[in-house]
C-alpha cells in the first residue's frame, strides 16, 4: 500500500472545532423541579451538548456548556418550560 | 512487446471516448457542451447499448457534473466527465475542490475560447484559467495523442502517490471534430495498461465515517497544499514513466511524455508550443529547413506541473526561443511565454525569448503564418 495524499479529512470526535460553547451569547438554565426528564430537548440538540435525564436514578438533564452554543432550540421544545436563556454574564 | 492495433478514422472525440470506454469507469456524470458534446453523446450511446457497465448520471449542469464526479471519487471508483470553456467555467468552485482535494477524476477539456462574444472555436483561455486549480494539464498535438494521453491520464492521476486529477487538453473542433487515423489497442489491452482501481485514493467507509473539508486552521491547510505542491513535482517523473511503459506497449511516444522536441537539438531558433499549433510548427520547420533556415521546436506537452528542468536543459542548447501562445495573460502576456522566461531567468539562462499569442478564439494558425512569423523573428 502506497501512502496516500493529504487530505482534508476529519474523523468524529468530541469538539473536533475546538470549544463551541465560546460563541454562546445565551446560555440555558434548567429549573430541576420542573424537568419530567423527558429528553425531547436532549433529542432535539443539534449541538450532543445536553446530557439525557436518567429516570431510574432521578437525575434530571443537563447541559454540556463547553459545546453548547445557546441557540435556545431546548428551551423552545421543553414542553414544560423547564429551561430558560440567560444573557452571558448574568 | 508492442501489442496487435487496428487502424482506424475517428474524431478526436471518438477518440478519448474509446479511451474512457476502455478505461471502465464506474460512474461517468457529464454534461454537453459544444465542442466536447460527441463525448458525452457516445458515452451515454455506450452505456445504453451495454459496452460500458458504468454508472451514466444525467444532471442539469456542469457544477453538478463535477460534484456527482466527486461524490464518486470518494467513494473510491474510477469517474470520468468532459467539459469546454463555459461549462468548465460554470464548474469552477468544483474544480478547485477537485484539485485541493486531490480527487483522481479524469476530464477531458475541449479547449474552446470564452465568451463574449460567443464563439465555439479554440483557444486555450478555458483551460488556462484553471492553472492554478492543482490538477495535470497535458495539451495533445493530434486524435491519436488524444487518445493515447487520456489512457495515461488514469494511471497518472489514480496512483496513490500522485492523486492529482487530470486535464487531458484538445483543441476543439481541430482535433474533436476532424477525422484522423488513429490506432486502436484491444480494449482488454488497453485496459491491462491502465488496470483496475483498486488502491483508492479514498473510499468511502461506513464503518469509519469521516468529513471531508471541514474547518481547518492554517497549519494543517498549508500542509494540504505543501502535500500538493510536493505531488506535483513528484508526478513530473510519474508521467515519464508512465509514458515510458505506454510506449513499450503500444509503441508510441511523445517526447519524454513532458515535452517533445522536433528536429535537430541545436538551432538559431526554436519554437515554443502547446497543442495543435505543436504539430503545425512541425511543417513550418521541415519547409524553413528546406530553405535552408536553422529551426527547430519544442512541444510543451505537460503544461502542469511545469517541465521546468527539460525546457532549461533544451534552452541551454538553443539560442533564441519563440513562443507561440493562444491564450493571453490580459494586463502581461502569452501564459506559456511567461512561464518560459520565469524558469529561464531562475536558472540563469540567458537564451533569448520572445513570443506571438496567435489563435485567439479559432483564428486559424497554418504553417505560412507561423513561417512568416519564424522569418521576422530571425531577421530581429
Amino acid at each position: 500500500m502506497t501512502e496516500g495524499p493529504s487530505l482534508p479529512i476529519l474523523y468524529p470526535m468530541e469538539g473536533v472545532a475546538g470549544k463551541t460553547g465560546e460563541w454562546r451569547t445565551f446560555y440555558p438554565v434548567l429549573n430541576p423541579d420542573l424537568c419530567i426528564k423527558c429528553n425531547i430537548c436532549w433529542k432535539y440538540c443539534p449541538d450532543h451538548a445536553i446530557y439525557r435525564a436518567d429516570r431510574e436514578k432521578d437525575e434530571p438533564i443537563s447541559f454540556d456548556y463547553d459545546y453548547c452554543k445557546g441557540c435556545g432550540i431546548c428551551a423552545q421544545e421543553c414542553p414544560k418550560g423547564a429551561i430558560t436563556m440567560v444573557p452571558q454574564g448574568e | 512487446m508492442v501489442v496487435k492495433q487496428e487502424t482506424k478514422s475517428m474524431t478526436g472525440n471518438d477518440a478519448v471516448s474509446y479511451a474512457a470506454l476502455f478505461a471502465k469507469p464506474d460512474v461517468i456524470a457529464a454534461y454537453p457542451i459544444t465542442p466536447q458534446t460527441t463525448i458525452v453523446e457516445n458515452l451515454s450511446r455506450f452505456v445504453d447499448e451495454g459496452k460500458l457497465d458504468a454508472e451514466f448520471i444525467i444532471v442539469e449542469s456542469e457544477h453538478s457534473a463535477l460534484a456527482a464526479c466527486m461524490g464518486a471519487a470518494w467513494s473510491g471508483v474510477r469517474t470520468f466527465t468532459a467539459t469546454s470553456s463555459q461549462g468548465l467555467l460554470y464548474m469552477a468552485e468544483n474544480v478547485f475542490w477537485t484539485g485541493y482535494g486531490r480527487l483522481p477524476i479524469i476530464m477531458p477539456v475541449v479547449n474552446r475560447c470564452l465568451a463574449p462574444g460567443w464563439n465555439i472555436w479554440p483557444d486555450f483561455q478555458d483551460s488556462m484559467a484553471f492553472r492554478d486549480a492543482g490538477w495535470i494539464q497535458m495539451y495533445t498535438k493530434n486524435n491519436q495523442e488524444v487518445f493515447d494521453t487520456t489512457l495515461q491520464a488514469f494511471k497518472i492521476t489514480e496512483s496513490k502517490d500522485i492523486a492529482l486529477p487530470s486535464m487531458p487538453c484538445l483543441d476543439g473542433f481541430v482535433i474533436s471534430h476532424t477525422t484522423g487515423q488513429v490506432d486502436l489497442p484491444d480494449p482488454e489491452d488497453a485496459f491491462e495498461f491502465v488496470g483496475p482501481y483498486d488502491d483508492p485514493v479514498i473510499e468511502l467507509d461506513v464503518e469509519n465515517p469521516w468529513a471531508y473539508g471541514s474547518m481547518t486552521g492554517p497549519d494543517q491547510y498549508s500542509k494540504h497544499r505543501r502535500d500538493l505542491m510536493v505531488a506535483m513535482e513528484r508526478a513530473k517523473k510519474k508521467i515519464v514513466d508512465v509514458h515510458k511503459e505506454f510506449e513499450e506497449r503500444f509503441g508510441r511516444s511523445y517526447g519524454n511524455g513532458l515535452v517533445e522536441p522536433y528536429g535537430d537539438d541545436e538551432a538559431d531558433l526554436t519554437l515554443v508550443t502547446l497543442g495543435t499549433i505543436g504539430d503545425e510548427a512541425h511543417e513550418a520547420i521541415d519547409r524553413l529547413k528546406a530553405e535552408g533556415h536553422n529551426v527547430n521546436a519544442l512541444r510543451v506537452r505537460t503544461f502542469r506541473p511545469f517541465p521546468v528542468e527539460d525546457i532549461v536543459e533544451f534552452a541551454k542548447k538553443n539560442h533564441k526561443l519563440v513562443v507561440i501562445d493562444r491564450a493571453a495573460s490580459f494586463g502581461h502576456d502569452g501564459p506559456l511565454r511567461i512561464e518560459v522566461e520565469a524558469v529561464l531567468k531562475r536558472h540563469n539562462v540567458d537564451t533569448s525569448v520572445s513570443g506571438k499569442i496567435m489563435g485567439l478564439g479559432g483564428e486559424d494558425v497554418p504553417y505560412s503564418a507561423i513561417i512568416d512569423l519564424v522569418k521576422k523573428e530571425l531577421k530581429e
